[in-house]
C-alpha cells in the first residue's frame, strides 16, 4: 500500500521534510511507521510532543493505517 | 503543498474560507457579518505583538494544515451555535503577519450581548487549543 505522510511546523524541521510518500507492506499503525521508517527516526525523540492525524482526524499512535491514508505529524498547536 | 492557503475561497455553503493568506480587515468582515436582525455583534482581533519574551519582533509566519484546520474551525463554530443562539464568523491568517496586524478575527452575532460575548470567547479559546495552525517563524527586530 502507499501512504502519504505530512509534517507541519516543528515536525517538518525535525523530519527535514514536509511531505513523504512511502510504500508499505502488511498491517501498520502510526507507531509502526515511526519505529520502522528511517526517515521518521528524527521524530522519535519528540514523540511526547507530537500528535498524529489520519485523514485529517486526530488519531492515537496505535491507529491502524490503510492504503491511501494521509498521516500527519503535528506539534502542539499555536494559532491565534 | 498542503500548507498553501487560498484566500476568501467560497465554501460549499457560500461562506468565505476561514483561512486566508491575505491581510484581514475587520471592516470588511463586519460589513459582511452585521445584520439588523442581530442586536449584538462581538468581534475579537488577535493581533501580532511587537515583542516576544522581551525581544522586539517584526512579524510572525503562520502555517496551517489547511484541510484539517478548516474542518476543526467548522466544528468549533457548530459547537458554539449549539451552546448559544448565535452565528459565528472566523478568519485566521496564514503566512507572514506583521506586528500590529491581525492574525485572527472572530465575531459572534446574536440577539443579545451576553450570548455574543460568551460565544466569541469560547470560539477564540477553542481555536487556540484545537486548530491545526502554528506560529512557525519569528522575524526578530524592531
Amino acid at each position: 500500500m502507499a501512504l502519504k505522510l505530512l509534517f507541519f511546523a516543528q515536525s517538518a524541521q525535525w523530519a527535514g521534510r514536509r511531505e513523504l510518500s512511502i510504500p508499505w507492506e502488511g498491517r501498520a499503525s502510526v507507531a509502526d511507521l515511526l519505529d520502522r521508517r528511517p526517515e521518521l527516526k528524527p521524530l522519535q525523540r519528540h514523540r511526547s510532543a507530537l500528535k498524529a492525524a489520519v485523514n485529517q482526524e486526530l488519531a492515537d499512535f496505535d491507529t491502524e493505517v490503510n492504503d491511501g491514508d494521509e498521516i500527519a505529524f503535528l506539534p502542539p498547536v499555536s494559532g491565534g | 503543498m498542503a500548507t498553501k492557503s487560498r484566500s476568501c475561497r467560497p465554501s460549499a455553503a457560500g461562506e468565505a474560507a476561514s483561512l486566508s493568506a491575505k491581510p484581514l480587515n475587520l471592516g470588511v468582515v463586519m460589513r459582511r457579518f452585521k445584520s439588523p436582525r442581530h442586536g449584538a455583534v462581538v468581534a475579537f482581533l488577535g493581533v501580532v505583538r511587537d515583542s516576544e519574551r522581551g525581544s522586539p519582533i517584526r512579524s510572525i509566519a503562520y502555517e496551517a494544515y489547511q484541510s484539517m484546520a478548516e474542518r476543526e474551525l467548522g466544528r468549533i463554530k457548530s459547537e458554539a451555535r449549539t451552546r448559544w443562539p448565535v452565528e459565528i464568523t472566523v478568519s485566521h491568517r496564514t503566512g507572514k503577519v506583521a506586528a500590529g496586524e491581525p492574525s485572527l478575527i472572530v465575531a459572534a452575532r446574536g440577539s443579545h450581548r451576553r450570548e455574543a460575548f460568551e460565544a466569541c470567547q469560547f470560539v477564540v479559546e477553542q481555536i487556540k487549543a484545537r486548530a491545526a495552525i502554528w506560529k512557525v517563524e519569528y522575524e526578530w527586530g524592531a
